[in-house]
């Protein structure tokens, strides 16, 4: 009964993107990719991962479009026409192969849902049970996230913290360099 | 940026919205336990609340909120106190991050015990994302000051 409305949110998904790339005001370039993550966010809430959309509104949707107004203050909003074109009859037959290969390969995974798919019959079900008497957490996400699969976490964060340090390193201006 | 905005519509949105936003954080931090959120939208939040006081105040106001030099000691804080939460179970013979390791030091049913390591983790990761987003804008906001 959704699919209709998860059917008229991708038509939409490839519009925009469509519509990003070919702005040239770097703004309205900037505001259809938050529109973007909104629209993936709407997405995710359709399959019922709440927790998946609450974080790509949030990072998506808010925290991303804010750095790159942040950036764009410095970089100009005007995007620079490109200075050569003839590398399109390289790159669209690419393009169209490596589409074709992901066509092929979506038709070889496990239905929406699926309750014999090896995603929902290896140690999910153990999770979903088990989760409320081990942890007392009523969120079976957290309890996956931060007890389970803590070790994931730890990895994310790490990942996280050590890209920032990496961007602080790299864009920030030494009072003897400038 | 060249600055805080100067709009007085900018002013009055940000700062309607930024004790709102801060504490809608912190709450989505310590409430991710029974609904959906975490660590990782309550530090988001938690930042972009920091960061929509960059973008109205002035240099003094906003810095005396929450000073720039503290945004990676905080990021750095959050991985720190993950690895040691960690690294206590090990002392007492339990693997990395196995919570039932705190058995002996604590005395509480184990599931209590993980549904505490679980807030404190979870704190530890909203402290880490919100110390690099803060980071982030200042490094980018920076740039031509």
């Amino acid at each position: 009964m959704t699919w209709p409305v998860d059917f008229i949110l991708m038509v939409a998904l490839i519009l925009a993107a469509f519509a990003a790339l070919h702005m040239r005001n770097l703004v309205n370039s900037v505001m259809i990719v938050v529109a973007y993550s909104v629209l993936t966010a709407l997405l995710f809430a359709g399959l019922g991962a709440v927790d998946v959309a609450f974080v790509e509104f949030v990072l998506g949707a808010g925290i991303t479009g804010i750095l790159f107004f942040a950036l764009l203050f410095h970089a100009g909003a005007r995007e620079r026409p490109p200075r050569r074109r003839d590398h399109r009859w390289l790159a669209l037959p690419l393009i169209g192969l490596f589409l074709a290969l992901m066509l092929y390969a979506s038709t070889g995974i496990p239905d929406r849902g699926d309750p014999e798919s090896p995603a929902n019959t290896y140690v999910s079900p153990d999770y979903i049970e088990r989760s409320l008497e081990d942890t007392n957490t009523p969120n079976v996400v957290t309890a996956v996230l931060a007890d389970y699969r803590s070790l994931d976490t730890l990895g994310e964060v790490v990942v996280i913290v050590t890209a920032g340090l990496a961007c602080m390193l790299i864009l920030r201006r030494r009072e003897e360099d400038s | 940026m060249k600055g805080p905005f100067r709009n007085e519509i900018v002013h009055l949105i940000c700062a309607l919205l930024v004790p709102f936003v801060l504490i809608f954080g912190i709450y989505v931090v310590a409430h991710g336990h029974y609904s959906p959120g975490g660590g990782f939208t309550g530090g988001v939040l938690f930042g972009v609340a920091i960061i929509l006081l960059r973008f109205y105040a002035d240099q003094t106001t906003a810095q005396r909120h929450f000073r720039s030099s503290w945004a990676v000691g905080t990021a750095l804080a959050g991985v720190l106190i993950f690895i040691f939460i960690g690294l206590v179970p090990m002392l007492n013979g339990a693997a990395f991050l196995d919570y039932a390791g705190f058995a002996p030091l604590i005395d509480l049913p184990a599931a209590q015990i993980r549904y505490l390591a679980i807030l404190v983790v979870e704190f530890a990761v909203g402290l880490g994302v919100a110390g690099t987003m803060i980071l982030l804008f200042d490094v980018l906001a920076e740039g031509e000051a």
